[in-house]
């Protein structure tokens, strides 16, 4: 927010810098990173433990519908990045508009995790079936339920967006909302190479 | 800002802060019977077969006895706690709010849950030598289920216990908001415990690195948070009445 500071008569309009949303949402964010981060870790310790298994494993992974969602989950961040610089310029249209369609990203990525999962149990995989499984499953279905959380924290906001609940000075709870969504967007991009790609032999 | 809660009795704050002492020995007799008393750091793994964790409760057999009666007994005092948390809520949300009420049984049940796994595991630990290695496993995992597969009754109470904060519309909230957001985070690393029944050996499981190690450090860590906010609270609301 901005201070105004009276000098010889002039006011000067002061940006006191701040991080975009509630502060909340920052302990939020980097207790939640932080525990993606053990979690990878597990990964990697049982890629070294259990190279030619995990590897195996790895390869039957639908590395296109992977991809896909990566573009998908970026294209949405891209969009809802737009979305708080049209609030703070007081353009409802625009960020109710870009919101909008980061949902629809969001639900996008639900229905194709649906159908990556679907397949995997067609093929009678599951999380009972070794390791690796066990750490996909989990860990990509702990990041779809975020996503899934993130999607209705996005319809909320669109709502409230679009009836003309933020604007210049008003987005703290726009950026809040954002800032999660980046949060799990970030997240993707460090579950799809590490899941789906590397390989350590 | 203050919400009139309808009432014009003098609260004894005498009381509050004796509900805020006394919630401490959950963390602090729970944790000194299950890590000092039994030493269950980490406890047996859930992949030990009957005749193992059998052995395992023969060799550990008196100091499992101990912290079971141990945890057993401070068990109450997590409810103790949530009572007084309730009421501190009812002051950010007035007197026909749910989410202290949400709060205060998830308080209770996690109290449950708290001696209900006690019992069971000190079930265990007594006459060990005279049951089956079956009985015994089978006991030891009924225990396990109840302290971990529940996590829920605890996640709900974090979580009307963080919207409230959240809620709280004064200019000085009741509770910080960061703290609401580490309960948040703290509820959130009870998720994976859904996967206790699915996991024996790895890191999912009551012994592994997620399930026990994050989950339980990460318990504790947030206790002394607690701690420090549930007193200021008190002293705010203590504040804000003499103001009245």
């Amino acid at each position: 927010m901005g201070k105004r500071q009276a000098c010889s008569g002039v006011t000067h309009q002061v940006k006191v810098p701040r991080l975009p949303g509630m502060p909340g949402i920052w302990v939020f964010v980097l207790l939640d990173m932080g525990f993606f981060a053990l979690l990878f870790l597990a990964f990697v310790l049982g890629q070294l433990r259990h190279a030619e298994l995990f590897a195996q494993s790895q390869r039957t992974l639908d590395v296109g519908l992977g991809l896909t969602n990566t573009l998908i989950l970026l294209s949405s961040s891209w969009l809802v990045a737009f979305a708080v610089h049209a609030a703070r310029d007081d353009d409802r249209k625009w960020s109710t508009r870009c919101l909008s369609l980061a949902i629809l990203c969001g639900v996008s990525f639900v229905a194709i995790k649906v159908v990556e999962y679907s397949a995997k149990f067609r093929a009678g995989i599951s999380i009972l079936t070794n390791e690796f499984y066990m750490l996909y499953f989990a860990v990509t279905t702990l990041h779809l339920l975020h996503v899934i959380a993130g999607t209705t924290v996005l319809a909320v906001i669109a709502q409230k967006a679009r009836n003309g609940g933020y604007g210049r000075g008003n987005t703290i709870g726009i950026e809040t909302g954002a800032t999660y969504w980046h949060m799990i967007d970030l997240l993707w991009v460090m579950i799809f190479p590490l899941f789906y790609l590397a390989s350590w032999q | 800002m203050s919400i009139d809660t309808g009432s014009t009795i003098k609260t004894n704050f005498f009381m509050w802060r004796l509900a805020a002492y006394s919630g401490c020995l959950y963390p602090i007799g729970v944790g000194i019977f299950w890590f000092v008393v039994a030493g269950l750091v980490p406890p047996p793994l859930a992949s030990l077969d009957a005749e193992a964790i059998k052995l395992w409760y023969l060799d550990n057999n008196l100091a499992m006895r101990t912290g079971m009666v141990g945890v057993i007994f401070f068990a109450p005092f997590w409810f103790v706690w949530s009572c007084l948390i309730a009421r501190i809520i009812q002051r950010i949300e007035g007197p026909n709010g749910v989410l202290s009420l949400v709060q205060l049984l998830g308080g209770v049940c996690t109290s449950v849950v708290t001696f209900g796994a006690g019992s069971i595991w000190l079930v265990a630990s007594f006459r060990t030598a005279e049951r089956s290695p079956e009985i015994i496993q089978m006991l030891n995992d009924f225990g396990w289920i109840v302290f971990d597969v529940t996590f829920m009754i605890t996640v709900v109470q974090y979580a009307a216990w963080g919207l409230a904060i959240l809620s709280d519309k004064r200019s000085t909230p009741l509770f910080p908001r960061w703290f609401a957001w580490a309960t948040f985070a703290d509820g959130a690393t009870f998720l994976p415990l859904v996967l206790i029944p699915f996991d024996l050996t790895g890191v999912f499981s009551w012994v592994g690195l997620i399930n026990f190690w994050v989950v339980f450090v990460g318990f504790w860590v947030w206790c002394v948070a607690a701690i420090f906010c549930i007193f200021s609270a008190v002293r705010r609301v203590e504040l804000e009445e003499a103001q009245r």
